[in-house]
Protein backbone atom coordinates (compact mmCIF):
# COMPACT_ATOMS: atom_id res chain seq x y z
CA UNK A 1 0.00 0.00 0.00
CA UNK A 2 1.17 3.56 -0.82
CA UNK A 3 1.92 5.53 2.33
CA UNK A 4 2.07 9.13 1.96
CA UNK A 5 4.31 11.74 3.16
CA UNK A 6 3.50 15.40 4.02
CA UNK A 7 3.87 17.56 1.24
CA UNK A 8 7.76 19.11 1.32
CA UNK A 9 8.45 23.00 0.97
CA UNK A 10 9.09 24.81 -2.28
CA UNK A 11 12.83 24.74 -2.85
CA UNK A 12 15.37 21.49 -2.49
CA UNK A 13 14.84 18.27 -2.77
CA UNK A 14 17.12 15.25 -2.65
CA UNK A 15 19.71 17.08 -0.81
CA UNK A 16 20.35 19.73 -4.14
CA UNK A 17 18.21 23.19 -5.18
CA UNK A 18 16.13 22.97 -7.49
CA UNK A 19 13.41 24.62 -9.46
CA UNK A 20 9.89 21.85 -9.64
CA UNK A 21 7.42 24.29 -11.42
CA UNK A 22 4.60 22.09 -9.71
CA UNK A 23 5.86 23.22 -6.15
CA UNK A 24 4.16 26.96 -7.20
CA UNK A 25 1.17 25.49 -9.67
CA UNK A 26 -1.59 25.21 -7.44
CA UNK A 27 -3.03 28.36 -8.33
CA UNK A 28 -3.78 30.26 -11.58
CA UNK A 29 -5.97 33.26 -12.53
CA UNK A 30 -7.57 34.62 -15.90
CA UNK A 31 -10.19 35.28 -17.37
CA UNK A 32 -12.04 36.99 -14.36
CA UNK A 33 -12.08 33.50 -12.52
CA UNK A 34 -9.29 31.98 -9.82
CA UNK A 35 -8.70 28.84 -9.85
CA UNK A 36 -7.22 26.25 -7.20
CA UNK A 37 -6.17 22.67 -6.94
CA UNK A 38 -5.18 21.10 -3.83
CA UNK A 39 -4.84 17.74 -1.44
CA UNK A 40 -6.61 18.11 1.82
CA UNK A 41 -7.10 15.77 4.75
CA UNK A 42 -9.80 13.69 5.47
CA UNK A 43 -9.89 9.91 7.27
CA UNK A 44 -6.30 10.06 7.20
CA UNK A 45 -6.60 10.03 3.62
CA UNK A 46 -5.61 12.83 1.10
CA UNK A 47 -8.39 13.85 -0.86
CA UNK A 48 -8.02 16.16 -4.20
CA UNK A 49 -10.13 19.18 -4.54
CA UNK A 50 -10.52 22.09 -7.51
CA UNK A 51 -11.96 25.06 -6.49
CA UNK A 52 -13.16 27.59 -9.37
CA UNK A 53 -13.84 30.96 -8.21
CA UNK A 54 -15.19 34.67 -9.44
CA UNK A 55 -11.59 36.44 -8.80
CA UNK A 56 -14.22 39.21 -7.66
CA UNK A 57 -16.49 37.54 -5.61
CA UNK A 58 -19.90 39.18 -5.24
CA UNK A 59 -20.37 40.16 -1.19
CA UNK A 60 -22.36 37.36 0.50
CA UNK A 61 -22.64 35.16 -3.00
CA UNK A 62 -22.96 31.84 -3.08
CA UNK A 63 -20.16 28.18 -3.04
CA UNK A 64 -21.03 25.18 -3.60
CA UNK A 65 -19.15 21.65 -2.24
CA UNK A 66 -20.24 19.14 -5.52
CA UNK A 67 -20.69 15.90 -4.28
CA UNK A 68 -20.53 14.30 -7.34
CA UNK A 69 -21.97 10.53 -8.45
CA UNK A 70 -19.73 7.01 -8.43
CA UNK A 71 -17.72 5.55 -10.97
CA UNK A 72 -18.45 5.39 -14.30
CA UNK A 73 -21.74 7.50 -13.77
CA UNK A 74 -19.43 9.81 -12.19
CA UNK A 75 -16.78 9.87 -15.26
CA UNK A 76 -20.08 10.59 -17.24
CA UNK A 77 -21.17 13.35 -15.74
CA UNK A 78 -18.01 15.09 -15.45
CA UNK A 79 -19.19 17.70 -17.70
CA UNK A 80 -21.88 18.28 -15.26
CA UNK A 81 -19.72 18.45 -12.95
CA UNK A 82 -17.18 20.65 -13.78
CA UNK A 83 -19.77 23.10 -15.74
CA UNK A 84 -21.90 23.69 -12.67
CA UNK A 85 -18.23 24.68 -10.86
CA UNK A 86 -17.47 27.13 -13.96
CA UNK A 87 -20.56 28.87 -14.64
CA UNK A 88 -20.56 29.58 -10.38
CA UNK A 89 -17.58 31.06 -11.08
CA UNK A 90 -19.14 33.13 -14.11
CA UNK A 91 -21.84 34.41 -11.70
CA UNK A 92 -19.63 35.73 -9.17
CA UNK A 93 -19.44 32.72 -6.48
CA UNK A 94 -17.21 29.58 -6.11
CA UNK A 95 -17.41 25.75 -6.51
CA UNK A 96 -15.54 23.05 -5.12
CA UNK A 97 -15.07 19.75 -6.51
CA UNK A 98 -13.37 17.06 -5.15
CA UNK A 99 -12.87 13.00 -5.57
CA UNK A 100 -14.59 10.60 -2.88
CA UNK A 101 -11.70 8.56 -1.11
CA UNK A 102 -10.06 6.14 -3.17
CA UNK A 103 -11.88 8.29 -6.62
CA UNK A 104 -9.70 9.62 -9.24
CA UNK A 105 -6.98 11.40 -7.64
CA UNK A 106 -8.16 10.95 -4.37
CA UNK A 107 -6.00 8.15 -2.41
CA UNK A 108 -7.69 5.77 -0.29
CA UNK A 109 -9.45 2.20 -0.53
CA UNK A 110 -12.78 2.81 -2.44
CA UNK A 111 -13.47 -1.01 -1.79
CA UNK A 112 -14.12 -0.59 1.62
CA UNK A 113 -15.83 2.42 2.03
CA UNK A 114 -18.89 3.36 3.69
CA UNK A 115 -21.60 5.81 3.42
CA UNK A 116 -19.84 7.47 6.83
CA UNK A 117 -16.47 7.76 4.95
CA UNK A 118 -18.08 9.56 2.06
CA UNK A 119 -20.13 11.58 4.76
CA UNK A 120 -16.88 12.63 6.30
CA UNK A 121 -15.53 13.46 2.85
CA UNK A 122 -18.31 15.74 2.06
CA UNK A 123 -17.93 17.80 5.45
CA UNK A 124 -13.99 17.82 4.94
CA UNK A 125 -14.16 19.12 1.60
CA UNK A 126 -16.88 21.67 3.15
CA UNK A 127 -14.50 23.00 6.11
CA UNK A 128 -12.07 23.30 3.42
CA UNK A 129 -14.10 25.61 0.42
CA UNK A 130 -15.39 27.94 3.77
CA UNK A 131 -11.09 28.19 5.27
CA UNK A 132 -10.83 29.27 1.19
CA UNK A 133 -13.05 31.77 0.52
CA UNK A 134 -14.83 32.43 4.32
CA UNK A 135 -17.34 35.05 2.84
CA UNK A 136 -19.46 32.71 0.98
CA UNK A 137 -22.54 30.83 1.80
CA UNK A 138 -21.79 27.26 1.24
CA UNK A 139 -24.48 24.91 -0.55
CA UNK A 140 -24.29 21.00 -0.75
CA UNK A 141 -24.71 19.42 -3.92
CA UNK A 142 -25.47 15.96 -4.82
CA UNK A 143 -25.41 14.69 -8.36
CA UNK A 144 -27.00 10.93 -8.44
CA UNK A 145 -25.70 8.86 -6.25
CA UNK A 146 -23.92 11.58 -4.84
CA UNK A 147 -27.24 13.01 -3.48
CA UNK A 148 -27.31 10.75 -0.72
CA UNK A 149 -23.93 11.88 -0.06
CA UNK A 150 -24.83 15.76 0.25
CA UNK A 151 -28.24 15.11 2.30
CA UNK A 152 -26.66 12.68 4.68
CA UNK A 153 -23.70 15.62 5.13
CA UNK A 154 -25.89 18.70 5.13
CA UNK A 155 -25.81 19.02 9.02
CA UNK A 156 -23.24 17.38 9.77
CA UNK A 157 -21.00 20.19 7.88
CA UNK A 158 -23.43 22.91 8.80
CA UNK A 159 -23.98 23.74 5.27
CA UNK A 160 -26.57 26.56 4.32
CA UNK A 161 -28.44 25.27 1.28
CA UNK A 162 -28.99 21.53 -0.25
CA UNK A 163 -29.50 21.25 -4.01
CA UNK A 164 -30.04 17.63 -5.04
CA UNK A 165 -29.93 17.00 -9.25
CA UNK A 166 -31.35 13.55 -10.15
CA UNK A 167 -31.12 12.59 -6.69
CA UNK A 168 -30.90 8.83 -6.02
CA UNK A 169 -31.25 8.58 -2.57
CA UNK A 170 -30.78 4.75 -1.66
CA UNK A 171 -27.22 4.03 -1.78
CA UNK A 172 -27.79 0.13 -1.57
CA UNK A 173 -30.28 -0.25 -4.34
CA UNK A 174 -28.48 2.79 -6.58
CA UNK A 175 -25.24 0.08 -6.36
CA UNK A 176 -27.85 -2.85 -6.56
CA UNK A 177 -28.85 -1.42 -10.23
CA UNK A 178 -25.49 -0.18 -11.31
CA UNK A 179 -24.48 -3.75 -10.90
CA UNK A 180 -27.25 -5.51 -12.66
CA UNK A 181 -26.46 -2.75 -15.82
CA UNK A 182 -22.84 -3.52 -15.41
CA UNK A 183 -23.54 -7.39 -15.59
CA UNK A 184 -25.58 -7.22 -18.42
CA UNK A 185 -23.34 -5.11 -20.51
CA UNK A 186 -20.51 -6.93 -20.11
CA UNK A 187 -22.28 -10.36 -20.27
CA UNK A 188 -20.55 -11.14 -17.30
CA UNK A 189 -17.21 -10.89 -17.90
CA UNK A 190 -16.74 -8.37 -15.07
CA UNK A 191 -14.92 -11.53 -13.25
CA UNK A 192 -16.21 -13.15 -9.98
CA UNK A 193 -16.08 -9.74 -7.76
CA UNK A 194 -18.91 -7.14 -7.77
CA UNK A 195 -17.72 -4.53 -9.83
CA UNK A 196 -20.22 -1.80 -11.61
CA UNK A 197 -18.69 -1.00 -15.29
CA UNK A 198 -15.00 -1.14 -13.92
CA UNK A 199 -15.62 0.00 -10.47
CA UNK A 200 -15.63 -1.66 -7.32
CA UNK A 201 -18.69 -1.55 -5.20
CA UNK A 202 -18.14 -0.77 -1.39
CA UNK A 203 -19.78 -4.18 0.49
CA UNK A 204 -20.96 -2.03 3.26
CA UNK A 205 -22.85 0.44 1.26
CA UNK A 206 -24.04 -2.47 -0.55
CA UNK A 207 -25.60 -4.17 2.09
CA UNK A 208 -26.52 -1.20 4.72
CA UNK A 209 -30.39 -0.57 3.77
CA UNK A 210 -30.57 2.06 6.56
CA UNK A 211 -28.49 4.61 4.59
CA UNK A 212 -31.26 4.89 2.25
CA UNK A 213 -33.83 5.14 5.01
CA UNK A 214 -31.39 7.93 6.76
CA UNK A 215 -30.90 10.28 3.04
CA UNK A 216 -34.68 9.76 2.38
CA UNK A 217 -35.63 11.12 6.06
CA UNK A 218 -32.84 13.87 5.70
CA UNK A 219 -34.55 15.26 2.61
CA UNK A 220 -38.24 14.51 4.24
CA UNK A 221 -37.46 16.90 7.17
CA UNK A 222 -35.28 19.51 5.73
CA UNK A 223 -36.18 23.04 6.33
CA UNK A 224 -33.11 24.90 5.21
CA UNK A 225 -33.25 26.33 1.50
CA UNK A 226 -33.38 23.96 -1.35
CA UNK A 227 -33.74 22.36 -4.55
CA UNK A 228 -34.73 19.27 -6.78
CA UNK A 229 -33.63 19.09 -10.32
CA UNK A 230 -35.05 16.54 -11.65
CA UNK A 231 -36.51 14.50 -15.41
CA UNK A 232 -40.27 14.76 -15.10
CA UNK A 233 -40.13 10.96 -15.16
CA UNK A 234 -39.62 8.95 -12.85
CA UNK A 235 -41.57 10.49 -10.28
CA UNK A 236 -39.47 10.25 -7.27
CA UNK A 237 -41.09 7.62 -4.78
CA UNK A 238 -41.08 9.46 -1.42
CA UNK A 239 -41.73 13.06 -1.08
CA UNK A 240 -39.28 16.01 -0.24
CA UNK A 241 -40.02 18.79 2.13
CA UNK A 242 -41.68 22.04 1.12
CA UNK A 243 -38.97 23.89 1.39
CA UNK A 244 -37.37 22.52 -1.54
CA UNK A 245 -37.91 24.36 -4.69
CA UNK A 246 -39.00 21.32 -7.66
CA UNK A 247 -37.19 22.14 -11.18
CA UNK A 248 -38.49 19.53 -13.46
CA UNK A 249 -36.54 19.01 -16.97
CA UNK A 250 -38.56 17.35 -19.96
CA UNK A 251 -38.25 13.49 -20.84
CA UNK A 252 -37.74 10.38 -18.95
CA UNK A 253 -34.72 9.47 -16.97
CA UNK A 254 -32.34 6.69 -17.18
CA UNK A 255 -28.95 6.14 -15.59
CA UNK A 256 -27.39 6.00 -18.52
CA UNK A 257 -28.18 9.05 -19.72
CA UNK A 258 -25.81 11.31 -21.45
CA UNK A 259 -27.21 14.13 -22.53
CA UNK A 260 -27.52 15.89 -19.03
CA UNK A 261 -27.70 19.51 -20.67
CA UNK A 262 -31.26 20.10 -19.30
CA UNK A 263 -30.00 19.21 -15.70
CA UNK A 264 -27.44 21.85 -15.75
CA UNK A 265 -29.22 24.14 -17.36
CA UNK A 266 -32.10 23.78 -13.88
CA UNK A 267 -29.41 24.15 -11.80
CA UNK A 268 -27.89 26.95 -13.10
CA UNK A 269 -30.75 29.27 -13.12
CA UNK A 270 -31.33 27.92 -9.36
CA UNK A 271 -27.73 28.67 -8.22
CA UNK A 272 -28.19 32.11 -10.67
CA UNK A 273 -31.35 32.75 -8.69
CA UNK A 274 -29.78 31.98 -5.31
CA UNK A 275 -26.86 34.37 -5.86
CA UNK A 276 -29.12 37.70 -6.94
CA UNK A 277 -30.89 36.61 -3.87
CA UNK A 278 -27.80 36.62 -1.61
CA UNK A 279 -26.81 40.60 -3.71
CA UNK B 1 13.06 0.93 -2.93
CA UNK B 2 11.39 4.21 -1.71
CA UNK B 3 8.28 3.26 -0.05
CA UNK B 4 6.63 6.96 0.10
CA UNK B 5 5.23 8.93 -2.87
CA UNK B 6 3.97 12.74 -2.63
CA UNK B 7 1.02 13.59 -5.23
CA UNK B 8 1.17 17.59 -6.07
CA UNK B 9 -1.84 19.08 -8.06
CA UNK B 10 -0.92 21.51 -10.81
CA UNK B 11 -2.51 23.59 -13.38
CA UNK B 12 -0.04 23.65 -15.74
CA UNK B 13 0.02 26.58 -17.87
CA UNK B 14 0.08 26.30 -21.52
CA UNK B 15 -0.66 29.05 -24.73
CA UNK B 16 -4.75 27.35 -24.22
CA UNK B 17 -5.32 27.95 -20.67
CA UNK B 18 -4.57 26.04 -17.83
CA UNK B 19 -4.07 22.39 -17.93
CA UNK B 20 -4.75 20.08 -14.73
CA UNK B 21 -2.24 17.99 -13.66
CA UNK B 22 -0.91 15.40 -11.43
CA UNK B 23 2.94 15.46 -10.43
CA UNK B 24 3.51 11.81 -8.35
CA UNK B 25 7.02 12.22 -6.42
CA UNK B 26 9.30 9.61 -4.91
CA UNK B 27 9.63 9.84 -1.05
CA UNK B 28 13.80 8.96 -1.78
CA UNK B 29 16.28 9.38 -4.51
CA UNK B 30 14.65 10.30 -7.97
CA UNK B 31 15.73 8.23 -10.52
CA UNK B 32 13.74 8.80 -13.98
CA UNK B 33 10.56 11.05 -14.86
CA UNK B 34 7.67 9.70 -17.03
CA UNK B 35 4.89 11.63 -18.69
CA UNK B 36 1.49 9.31 -18.91
CA UNK B 37 -0.87 10.23 -21.35
CA UNK B 38 -3.93 7.83 -21.06
CA UNK B 39 -6.65 7.31 -23.29
CA UNK B 40 -9.14 9.89 -24.27
CA UNK B 41 -12.33 8.53 -22.14
CA UNK B 42 -14.54 10.69 -19.30
CA UNK B 43 -12.31 8.79 -16.71
CA UNK B 44 -9.43 11.39 -17.48
CA UNK B 45 -6.08 11.06 -16.05
CA UNK B 46 -6.77 8.37 -13.48
CA UNK B 47 -7.81 6.31 -15.50
CA UNK B 48 -10.78 3.69 -15.19
CA UNK B 49 -10.82 2.80 -11.49
CA UNK B 50 -7.62 4.91 -11.02
CA UNK B 51 -5.32 2.43 -12.67
CA UNK B 52 -3.17 5.06 -14.19
CA UNK B 53 -2.93 6.57 -10.59
CA UNK B 54 -1.75 3.25 -9.25
CA UNK B 55 0.80 3.04 -11.71
CA UNK B 56 1.98 6.28 -11.04
CA UNK B 57 2.37 5.81 -7.18
CA UNK B 58 4.23 2.03 -7.55
CA UNK B 59 6.48 4.25 -10.31
CA UNK B 60 7.00 6.76 -7.93
CA UNK B 61 8.37 3.59 -5.51
CA UNK B 62 10.63 2.69 -7.98
CA UNK B 63 11.88 6.19 -8.11
CA UNK B 64 9.73 7.87 -11.06
CA UNK B 65 8.71 11.48 -11.07
CA UNK B 66 5.07 10.93 -12.71
CA UNK B 67 2.83 13.69 -14.56
CA UNK B 68 -0.09 12.58 -15.43
CA UNK B 69 -2.69 15.26 -16.93
CA UNK B 70 -6.55 15.74 -18.39
CA UNK B 71 -7.00 16.62 -21.70
CA UNK B 72 -8.29 19.96 -22.73
CA UNK B 73 -11.88 19.98 -22.94
CA UNK B 74 -12.41 17.96 -20.28
CA UNK B 75 -12.76 17.54 -16.18
CA UNK B 76 -9.51 19.52 -14.37
CA UNK B 77 -9.07 21.25 -18.29
CA UNK B 78 -11.85 22.72 -19.33
CA UNK B 79 -11.03 25.90 -19.16
CA UNK B 80 -9.16 26.02 -22.21
CA UNK B 81 -9.88 27.51 -25.62
CA UNK B 82 -11.39 25.50 -27.80
CA UNK B 83 -15.11 24.92 -28.67
CA UNK B 84 -17.03 22.62 -26.32
CA UNK B 85 -18.28 19.53 -27.58
CA UNK B 86 -21.34 17.28 -27.50
CA UNK B 87 -20.71 14.23 -28.26
CA UNK B 88 -17.90 11.48 -27.16
CA UNK B 89 -16.67 10.75 -30.72
CA UNK B 90 -16.66 15.09 -30.98
CA UNK B 91 -15.01 15.08 -27.58
CA UNK B 92 -11.96 12.73 -28.73
CA UNK B 93 -11.50 14.67 -32.03
CA UNK B 94 -11.52 17.50 -30.01
CA UNK B 95 -9.33 16.80 -27.12
CA UNK B 96 -6.82 15.19 -29.47
CA UNK B 97 -6.54 18.34 -31.84
CA UNK B 98 -5.91 20.44 -28.58
CA UNK B 99 -4.13 17.93 -26.58
CA UNK B 100 -1.61 18.16 -30.01
CA UNK B 101 -1.04 21.41 -29.63
CA UNK B 102 -0.77 21.82 -26.03
CA UNK B 103 1.53 18.71 -25.49
CA UNK B 104 5.33 20.23 -26.14
CA UNK B 105 4.56 23.29 -23.48
CA UNK B 106 3.47 20.62 -21.45
CA UNK B 107 6.87 18.59 -21.37
CA UNK B 108 9.05 21.95 -21.28
CA UNK B 109 7.21 22.91 -18.46
CA UNK B 110 7.75 19.12 -16.93
CA UNK B 111 11.40 19.17 -18.08
CA UNK B 112 12.26 22.20 -16.16
CA UNK B 113 11.04 20.39 -12.72
CA UNK B 114 12.92 17.13 -13.69
CA UNK B 115 16.30 18.70 -14.75
CA UNK B 116 19.16 15.90 -15.68
CA UNK B 117 16.66 12.78 -15.11
CA UNK B 118 15.76 10.59 -18.10
CA UNK B 119 12.28 11.08 -19.25
CA UNK B 120 10.03 8.02 -20.58
CA UNK B 121 6.83 8.28 -22.48
CA UNK B 122 3.89 6.20 -21.74
CA UNK B 123 0.74 6.06 -23.52
CA UNK B 124 -2.52 4.16 -23.83
CA UNK B 125 -5.07 3.91 -26.59
CA UNK B 126 -5.43 7.21 -28.21
CA UNK B 127 -2.30 8.77 -25.92
CA UNK B 128 -0.58 6.66 -27.54
CA UNK B 129 -0.58 8.77 -30.86
CA UNK B 130 -0.07 11.87 -27.98
CA UNK B 131 3.02 10.18 -26.98
CA UNK B 132 4.05 9.65 -30.56
CA UNK B 133 4.39 13.05 -31.30
CA UNK B 134 5.94 14.07 -27.89
CA UNK B 135 8.52 11.77 -28.67
CA UNK B 136 9.42 12.62 -32.06
CA UNK B 137 10.53 15.94 -30.25
CA UNK B 138 12.98 14.41 -28.08
CA UNK B 139 16.04 13.64 -29.49
CA UNK B 140 17.26 12.04 -25.84
CA UNK B 141 15.01 9.81 -24.87
CA UNK B 142 15.87 6.34 -24.25
CA UNK B 143 12.74 4.63 -23.25
CA UNK B 144 8.73 4.86 -24.97
CA UNK B 145 6.03 2.00 -23.97
CA UNK B 146 2.54 1.89 -25.52
CA UNK B 147 -0.13 0.45 -23.91
CA UNK B 148 -3.41 -1.20 -26.17
CA UNK B 149 -2.23 1.62 -28.61
CA UNK B 150 -4.79 2.75 -30.83
CA UNK B 151 -2.73 4.43 -33.69
CA UNK B 152 -5.45 4.48 -36.39
CA UNK B 153 -8.92 5.79 -35.81
CA UNK B 154 -12.07 3.62 -34.73
CA UNK B 155 -14.43 1.73 -37.34
CA UNK B 156 -11.66 2.21 -40.00
CA UNK B 157 -9.80 -1.71 -39.16
CA UNK B 158 -8.75 -1.34 -42.91
CA UNK B 159 -7.26 2.29 -42.93
CA UNK B 160 -3.46 3.35 -42.00
CA UNK B 161 -2.82 5.38 -39.24
CA UNK B 162 -2.82 9.20 -40.14
CA UNK B 163 0.14 10.75 -41.93
CA UNK B 164 0.98 12.97 -38.88
CA UNK B 165 1.32 9.06 -36.37
CA UNK B 166 3.49 7.53 -39.19
CA UNK B 167 5.61 10.80 -39.57
CA UNK B 168 5.83 10.99 -36.00
CA UNK B 169 6.97 7.11 -35.15
CA UNK B 170 9.36 7.48 -38.05
CA UNK B 171 10.89 10.67 -36.76
CA UNK B 172 11.63 8.42 -33.27
CA UNK B 173 15.03 8.08 -33.08
CA UNK B 174 16.88 4.51 -33.48
CA UNK B 175 18.29 4.78 -30.02
CA UNK B 176 14.74 5.26 -28.07
CA UNK B 177 13.71 1.49 -27.13
CA UNK B 178 9.37 1.33 -28.15
CA UNK B 179 7.80 -1.47 -25.87
CA UNK B 180 4.02 -1.87 -27.06
CA UNK B 181 1.85 -4.30 -24.71
CA UNK B 182 -0.77 -5.45 -26.70
CA UNK B 183 -4.34 -7.00 -25.67
CA UNK B 184 -4.50 -10.69 -26.67
CA UNK B 185 -7.21 -10.42 -28.88
CA UNK B 186 -5.60 -7.21 -30.92
CA UNK B 187 -2.74 -9.42 -32.51
CA UNK B 188 -3.44 -8.30 -36.16
CA UNK B 189 -1.90 -4.52 -34.69
CA UNK B 190 1.01 -6.30 -34.99
CA UNK B 191 2.07 -5.79 -38.44
CA UNK B 192 0.31 -1.97 -38.21
CA UNK B 193 2.45 -1.19 -35.60
CA UNK B 194 6.06 -2.73 -37.48
CA UNK B 195 4.71 -0.74 -40.41
CA UNK B 196 4.36 2.16 -38.30
CA UNK B 197 7.72 2.09 -36.48
CA UNK B 198 9.89 0.79 -39.85
CA UNK B 199 11.26 -1.52 -37.69
CA UNK B 200 11.13 -5.17 -35.96
CA UNK B 201 11.25 -6.68 -33.02
CA UNK B 202 14.72 -6.71 -31.78
CA UNK B 203 15.71 -3.67 -33.80
CA UNK B 204 14.57 -1.63 -30.72
CA UNK B 205 10.93 -2.74 -30.61
CA UNK B 206 9.47 -4.99 -28.34
CA UNK B 207 6.05 -6.31 -28.83
CA UNK B 208 4.44 -8.30 -26.02
CA UNK B 209 0.71 -10.07 -25.36
CA UNK B 210 -1.27 -9.85 -22.47
CA UNK B 211 -4.16 -11.24 -21.46
CA UNK B 212 -6.32 -8.17 -21.56
CA UNK B 213 -9.42 -7.30 -24.05
CA UNK B 214 -8.16 -3.82 -25.45
CA UNK B 215 -12.44 -3.13 -26.64
CA UNK B 216 -13.70 -3.62 -23.33
CA UNK B 217 -11.06 -0.62 -21.74
CA UNK B 218 -10.02 -1.92 -18.76
CA UNK B 219 -13.69 -2.83 -17.01
CA UNK B 220 -12.59 -5.92 -15.59
CA UNK B 221 -11.09 -6.75 -12.60
CA UNK B 222 -8.16 -9.11 -14.04
CA UNK B 223 -7.38 -6.48 -16.81
CA UNK B 224 -7.27 -3.71 -14.57
CA UNK B 225 -4.42 -5.90 -12.32
CA UNK B 226 -2.90 -7.01 -15.68
CA UNK B 227 -1.95 -3.83 -16.97
CA UNK B 228 -0.99 -1.85 -13.84
CA UNK B 229 1.11 -4.96 -13.00
CA UNK B 230 2.94 -5.19 -16.70
CA UNK B 231 3.20 -1.19 -16.55
CA UNK B 232 4.98 -1.18 -13.24
CA UNK B 233 6.66 -4.12 -14.81
CA UNK B 234 8.39 -2.21 -17.63
CA UNK B 235 9.19 1.13 -15.99
CA UNK B 236 11.22 -1.56 -13.05
CA UNK B 237 12.75 -2.96 -16.41
CA UNK B 238 13.74 0.42 -17.96
CA UNK B 239 15.20 1.80 -14.61
CA UNK B 240 17.35 -1.68 -14.37
CA UNK B 241 18.78 -1.27 -18.40
CA UNK B 242 19.95 2.07 -17.62
CA UNK B 243 21.10 1.23 -13.99
CA UNK B 244 22.02 -2.59 -14.15
CA UNK B 245 23.58 -2.37 -10.79
CA UNK B 246 20.85 -1.08 -8.77
CA UNK B 247 18.74 -3.26 -6.34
Amino acid sequence: MTRLRPRAPSGSHDGAEDHRPWLDAGTWRGGGLCREVFFFGSGGHDLYGSLYAADRERPAGVGLVICGSWGMQADCSSPLTYGLALRTAGFGGAALVFHYPGYGDSHGQIESLTMGDLVQAAVDATAEARSRRPGLRWILVGLMFGAAVASLACEPAAAEGLLLVQPSLDPSGYFEEQVRRSRRATLGRDGPGTLSFGYPVPEAILDAQEDGRSAHAAVTGYRGVGALVRHESPVPSQPFAESFDVITVPGRWHSSEQDLSGLADGASDWIGRSMSTAA
Amino acid sequence: MSATVTDHAALIPTSAGPIGGVVTEPGGPRRAAMFFLQGAGPWGRSGVNAIWKRVAHASGQLGVVVLRIDYPLSRESLMVEGRPFATQQEATDAQLGQAIRGVPDIVSWFREGIGALPLMLAGACVGSRLALLAASREPSLDEMLLVGPRLRDAGHASARPARWVLDAARAIPDSTRVCVLLGEEAAEEVTVIRDCFGREEGDGLEIALVPWRTREQFKSADSQRAVVKRTVAWVDDALRRRDPQRS
